[in-house]
């Protein structure tokens, strides 16, 4: 071969040498570069993605006990209705046995008196204010088994007490105790029955069976 | 070899070699253009282990905490029934106490009492 081209070939084989070894080189680092890099990226996000999960975990771990706690809560409310339910039950029950001995030293005729009086001096100091002409005559209704225990004393002492006349009703109504008195007009009454008192004292009621069966007692 | 045949020839070397070059660049181009191909299917693998992975630890974690939870919330639950049981015995042994209290007001002692 001639020199010079042979310095050409020479030349010629060296610059695709290079070329080769650049193409080759950079085609390595990009891969290495973009693996590096994907690689970061995949950890990132696993550690975003882990610690997100995490949260969601913790969040749920908390909504499980909180509903627990809720169930936990109901048990003691259960106990505590069921209770206060049993109490007002027992007592009616015991209404029973209070017409026949009485209750803390009182005869159940002198309690049928104090109802009678309550609802009379009720209706007497609401027919004062509205200056009504019937405010003096007063009717006690009653059960046919209550009946027997009111006496005309009795209504004669409340009548003297209430300011009116007080007198028993031919009427009769059904329930374990207590007293209905009404004005005669009709237009004011007093239901003074046990059912009813029950009905319209339970927020004091409850308060009260609560403090005596729940609240810890000293000494 | 008179000098045209030599110049030919000095040609014909050159030309060779200028199409091995060639060659030789293009399969370093294929070689290259193949490094990024695997490297492609590389990474769509280590996608998929990644995200194999994600799911297989998201798992644990959600079964650790919600067993913890059960946990926890079972012990809550046993000590409230037993609290319960107990304030239950309580409640039984006042009850007549309890009755009394609404008898005093069902009668209307109370008031009496204050008058």
């Amino acid at each position: 071969m001639h020199v010079g081209a042979s310095e050409i070939v020479e030349r010629i084989k060296a610059e695709a040498r290079e070329e080769q070894e650049r193409i080759l080189r950079e085609a390595r680092a990009q891969v290495e570069n973009r693996i590096k890099n994907a690689k970061a990226d995949i950890e990132e996000r696993k550690k975003q993605f882990i610690e997100s999960e995490r949260r969601k975990a913790a969040e749920n771990k908390d909504r499980i006990i909180r509903a627990k706690r809720l169930d936990a809560k109901k048990f003691r409310w259960d106990v505590e209705e069921k209770a206060i339910k049993r109490a007002l039950e027992e007592a009616l029950k015991r209404v029973q046995h209070v017409k026949k001995e009485g209750f803390r030293g009182k005869s159940y005729p002198s309690i049928l008196a104090g109802l009678i009086k309550d609802a009379a001096l009720s209706i007497t100091a609401g027919s004062e204010r509205s200056s009504s002409n019937s405010s003096s005559e007063l009717e006690v209704v009653l059960s046919a088994e209550d009946a027997q225990f009111v006496t005309e004393d009795m209504l004669k002492e409340v009548s003297g007490e209430a300011g009116g006349e007080v007198r028993l009703s031919e009427e009769r109504i059904k329930t374990a105790g207590g007293v209905i008195v009404r004005r005669s007009d009709g237009k004011i009454e007093v239901n003074n029955t046990f059912e009813e008192r029950m009905k319209r004292l339970y927020p004091e009621l409850r308060e009260d069976i609560v403090k005596v069966l729940f609240h810890d007692r000293k000494g | 070899m008179n000098l045209r045949a030599m110049a030919v020839e000095a040609l014909k070397e050159i030309r060779k070699a200028e199409e091995e070059a060639r060659k030789q660049i293009e399969g370093a181009k294929e070689e290259a253009a193949g490094m990024v191909r695997e490297a492609e299917d590389e990474l769509k693998k280590l996608e998929a282990e990644a995200s194999e992975d994600m799911e297989r630890r998201a798992k644990e974690i959600a079964d650790k905490y919600a067993k913890e939870g059960e946990e926890e919330g079972e012990a809550i639950l046993r000590e409230a029934k037993e609290g319960a049981e107990k304030l239950r015995a309580i409640a039984e042994s006042r009850l007549e106490n309890a009755v009394d209290a609404v008898l005093i007001r069902i009668l209307g002692l109370n008031k009496q009492v204050e008058r």
